[in-house]
């Protein structure tokens, strides 16, 4: 079941009613005008990283809803950042109307840190709509997320650290929690900040477990268990899981090496609960995130200008509980939180 | 006729008139009383299933999440957070007084402390069996109802009803006494009179009825009997025009013409065609037609600074709260600009138009709330309003003051009174109901078709009399008039100590802070129309007492003295008691003080005038008066919510008091202290 998140409730709201409303009209114009030949389907690059998932879907599906006239050239980098400066070329060749772009790499990869354009190497004149980026201000892709003030804008999908964590407080009264990540990640490194921060103002204690690294700068994934040891031995009430690529594609075996510790796993992201053994997530669906990137998408093709377009999160986020993970420790979810929770299991 | 016999007459119609009343009276009450008895059955019956509708959809939720838990193979004992979550399933169900989950053997297992411990002891008990799909039910959710509660609804509803009935009984007396005059008062004041023309030989005018019934025949026989006069007079003048130039030389043609002249000098005569329909003014067309005008003010008075509220406008870069104030001190003050200037064109264009033409602004001002769309237009449309209702009442009270004569002046304000007060108290109360069912837009409109509804009676009843020769002029203040009182210091004092305090407890305590109030601490638009009515029955009755006994008196200030600290400290107190009843026992305070100080103040001002400024009539006085008390009208608004926006409404409402109060100090010090007796300043 979906919640409200009170912080971008109103502002997505504004865009979904006024914005979409004002742009209703003209969306039916341009499919009215397509459909007359007037003017040919926009046509839209789609940059994706790990092949077409939910939230690719999710940005088709919407287009498609609101019956905006488009064609679509689908690229897939197949996580190989080495393959991005190919798709830059192509871009610049082919002149698509927008850019879709998957991630946070993809994105800096596509476009460049705004404090460092280069119009040679970054796509400059197509305007590029992005999403599943965790941390657009902290990765340096636009400087303000309410005015981004570069021909880019897109959808945020990472919930705040805070509201996640309230969640799980529903769930698990938690004093202690653990956090697990590779040290090498800027994304994981921003998290452990703002954990340490939440630490002292929702009054927690935390245990901060970086993975070991080899020498090439690799976290050594034979050491995880050792780290759970270790982590354990602080009794701490949960272990958090960030947006961390390194131990999300190791989600599986991470959390189950967790609950063979008897250590509950909060995660941000829906993987690691849906297909991995986490206890519990607060998190925004691809698909809804899909949807939002379109509607921005809609706005820029409509004549709005990037630079203008605030960069929003989904309205509504999903709180998912891992039931069989739960009945494993014998820590069953409070009924005000199943009222509301999907189960996975 | 004699004079004896006319009064006999009287009698004899005021007899019938009375017993028609009683019977009227206790067949309104007998009728009503068995209505009320059988709506308050079927509300009953209709109460119950209701609530056991309720209950078990309640009941139903909860079975479904706890069942939902347990298909998730979480064992029933160890659900967790079922306290919390119960709580929160019986939050906005006041009916309801717990929610217990039980196991299959009945024992309640989930619920907090105090449902486990009412669970099953008092009162009707619901439940819903747990069970998932067709298995056999693992227990129960129990479902308790606060009979209280339950009893509280009837005693609402029990008393909505009283409130109509009430109502319903002060109309009926309104429309018998309207009846009364028009179908048999006035008819047989009309034959009367008719018949002492005819007794004194004028036949010049007739009765002019019309209709079936007896007195109307008798009107039309006796027109039928003056017109036979009428034509025989012409007749015989016929007779005496053709004879006139061959005979006037006879010798007995003098005595014929002394008898024609001695004709023509005992009776009044004209031809049958320029009779003249005899008509009586009376207070009882103004009557109709100004109750119904002021109820339609008065309907939107108990929730008109809620509707403003919900509008949360801000206009001028001012707050929320003070905005909210706005429309009605605007109303004030349009009321009050409004006033003088319609005043002057009734003099020149006639009571019953300007009546009709105010019934216009104020239905369309009343239908523009109805659509308002923020602050400021409803401030227009309000102004509007206020235009109209300066127009009609200042046309009706030239109407009564018209019809009274020289001789029933007191009689006139009197009807006046009553009739503002009369609509008041059914307004306010009916108003509240009604906005209840059907909401403040709606009653708005309603009250636009009131205000029409006005107009029609005003249309088929009124007609201006003939101006009375005997009476005088009508004086109206003049502009330098304002200046000449102002400058007295005594005057100053009792309207800016005591008049202008009044007002503005009136309209910022009662008006603006009340309703606000009473509905931020969760009484409903019913109750809230009812405290306030508590105010106009206490003024209507304690006015008639004061009147009684104040009379006997010389000395008025003790009333003024007394009327302003009750008035002032009552406010005061609810700085130390909240809630419904002191509110309602503080509007009984405020009613009581003004119902002792007004007409005392009245006579007050209207002797300090006579004595310091002898040059301005005491109508003009009076005129003056009511202008400059608007002042505190228009401030008490604007006062009350700008308190309310900083302090809260506790305090506003005391700061109201305290306006009364401080002006109350100042007028004891200059006329207590200053003044020995009742004698001239020393």
């Amino acid at each position: 079941m979906n919640l409200h998140l009170g912080l971008s409730r109103r502002a997505v709201l504004a865009l979904l009613g006024g914005g979409a409303a004002l742009s209703a009209g003209a969306s039916r114009a341009l499919a009215q005008g397509a459909a007359q030949g007037k003017r040919p389907p926009f046509r839209i690059y789609m940059a994706l990283f790990r092949g077409f998932e939910d939230a690719a879907q999710g940005f088709q599906d919407y287009l498609a809803e609101r019956g905006v006239p488009v064609t679509y050239i689908v690229r897939n980098a197949d996580q190989n950042v080495a393959r991005i400066p190919e798709m830059v070329a192509e871009i610049k060749a082919m002149k698509p109307d927008l850019v879709l772009s998957w991630g946070t790499g993809m994105t800096l990869g596509l476009v460049g840190p705004y404090d460092a354009p280069d119009p040679k190497k970054y796509v400059t004149e197509t305007p590029v709509v992005f999403m599943i980026v965790s941390q657009p201000v902290g990765a340096k892709i636009v400087p303000d997320l309410l005015k981004p003030g570069r021909n880019v804008t897109g959808a945020n999908y990472l919930i705040p650290e805070e509201t996640q964590l309230n969640f799980a407080r529903r769930y698990i009264p938690f004093k202690k929690v653990a956090v697990v990540y590779n040290p090498a990640e800027q994304n994981a490194a921003l998290t452990v900040t703002e954990l340490w921060r939440l630490s002292g103002t929702m009054g927690f204690e935390l245990v901060d477990a970086p993975l070991p690294l080899d020498p090439t700068g690799r976290p050594i994934v034979a050491e995880i268990g050792d780290v759970l040891d270790n982590v354990a031995a602080h009794k701490p009430d949960m272990v958090y899981l960030g947006p961390d690529s390194f131990l999300n594609d190791l989600r599986k075996e991470f959390t189950e090496a967790a609950v063979a510790r008897r250590l509950p796993v909060f995660a941000a992201g829906e993987g690691p609960v849906r297909t991995g053994s986490a206890l519990m997530g607060v998190v925004n669906r691809y698909h809804t995130v899909g949807q939002l990137a379109a509607l921005k998408a809609e706005q820029v093709l409509m004549g709005r200008p990037a630079s203008d377009i605030p960069i929003e999160m989904p309205e509504r986020f999903s709180v998912i509980v891992n039931i069989r993970v739960a009945k494993a420790l014998k820590l069953y979810p409070p009924m005000t939180l199943l009222k509301f929770a999907e189960i996975a299991s | 006729m004699s004079q004896a016999e006319t009064r006999g007459s009287a009698l004899a119609s005021n007899n019938f008139i009375r017993r028609l009343f009683l019977i009227s009276v206790v067949m309104i009450v007998l009728g009503t009383a068995v209505q009320s008895f059988f709506a308050l059955r079927i509300f009953e019956s209709e109460l119950d299933p209701a609530i056991e509708g309720k209950a078990l959809a309640v009941g139903r939720v909860v079975a479904r999440e706890v069942n939902r838990a347990v298909a998730l193979d979480i064992p029933f004992g160890e659900l967790r957070g079922m306290q919390e979550f119960l709580v929160a399933a019986r939050a906005d169900h006041p009916e309801i007084s717990y929610i217990v989950v039980g196991d299959a053997d009945g024992k309640p297992v989930y619920g907090s402390e105090a449902a486990l411990d009412m669970a099953g002891r008092n009162g009707r008990e619901f439940s819903v069996p747990l069970r998932l799909g067709e298995e056999a039910s693992y227990g129960a959710v129990r479902i308790g109802i606060d009979e209280r509660y339950v009893r509280g609804l009837l005693g609402d509803v029990a008393v909505d009803i009283v409130t109509v009935l009430l109502v319903t009984l002060l109309v009926t007396f309104e429309v018998l006494i309207i009846l009364a005059a028009l179908g048999i008062v006035l008819p047989i004041r009309a034959i009367e009179s008719l018949m002492r023309d005819y007794e004194g030989g004028r036949f010049d005018r007739r009765s002019g009825m019309r209709g079936g019934n007896e007195l109307a025949r008798l009107g039309r026989r006796l027109d039928e009997l003056g017109g036979r006069v009428a034509t025989s007079y012409a007749a015989l003048r016929a007779d005496y025009d053709a004879l006139y130039e061959s005979l006037r030389n006879h010798p007995s043609w003098r005595a014929v013409e002394e008898a024609m002249r001695d004709v023509a000098g005992r009776f009044s005569l004209t031809r049958a065609e320029e009779r003249k329909p005899l008509r009586i003014a009376d207070f009882s067309h103004m009557r109709a037609p100004l109750v119904v005008f002021i109820l339609s003010e008065e309907l939107t008075r108990s929730f008109l600074p809620i509707f403003i509220r919900d509008f949360n406008d801000s206009l001028f870069g001012l707050s929320p709260g003070v905005v909210n104030s706005l429309p009605i001190s605007f109303y004030m003050l349009m009321t009050a600009i409004a006033t003088p200037f319609a005043g002057n064109i009734v003099d020149r264009i006639g009571a019953r138009r300007i009546f009709l033409w105010g019934c216009i602004p104020g239905a369309v001002g009343m239908l523009g709330c109805a659509f308002a769309q923020g602050v400021l237009d409803l401030m227009l449309w309000r102004g509007l309003a206020a235009i109209g209702y300066a127009m009609s009442t200042i046309a009706a009270q030239a109407y009564l003051t018209n019809v009274a004569g020289t001789t029933r002046r007191v009689q006139a304000a009197a009807i006046y009174v009553g009739a503002v007060m009369l609509a008041a108290i059914c307004g306010i109360a009916v108003g509240g109901i009604v906005a209840e069912q059907i909401g403040f837009r709606a009653t708005f409109a309603v009250s636009g078709a009131v205000a029409a509804l006005s107009a029609l009676l005003a249309y088929l009843l009124l007609f201006d009399p003939p101006p009375d020769r005997n009476a005088p002029p009508v004086v109206r203040a003049k502009w330098r008039d304002y200046g000449v009182l102002l400058s007295r210091p005594l005057f100053g004092v009792l309207m800016l100590g005591v008049a202008v305090p009044a007002k503005i407890v009136l309209t910022g305590f009662l008006f603006y802070l009340v309703p606000l109030y009473l509905s931020s601490v969760g009484n409903s638009q019913s109750d809230i129309g009812r405290a306030m009515t508590a105010y106009f029955i206490v003024v209507a009755v304690g006015t008639k007492l004061v009147g009684q006994v104040a009379d006997k008196y010389s000395d008025r200030r003790g009333f003024v003295l007394l009327g302003g600290l009750l008035s002032g400290l009552g406010p005061m107190l609810l700085l130390g008691y909240q809630g419904f009843l002191p509110v309602v026992l503080v509007a009984f305070a405020v009613g009581i003080g003004h119902a002792l100080s007004t007409s005392p103040l009245v006579a007050m001002v209207t002797e300090v005038a006579a004595r310091e400024t002898p040059q301005v009539s005491t109508a003009a006085v009076l005129g003056i008066f009511r202008v400059l008390e608007r002042v505190g009208s228009v401030l008490g608004p604007v006062m009350a919510a700008a308190l309310a926006t900083f302090y809260g409404y506790s305090v506003a409402m005391a700061g109201t008091g305290v306006a009364v109060l401080a002006g109350t100090l100042l007028f004891a010090v200059v006329f207590l202290l200053h003044r020995s007796g009742k004698g001239t300043p020393a």
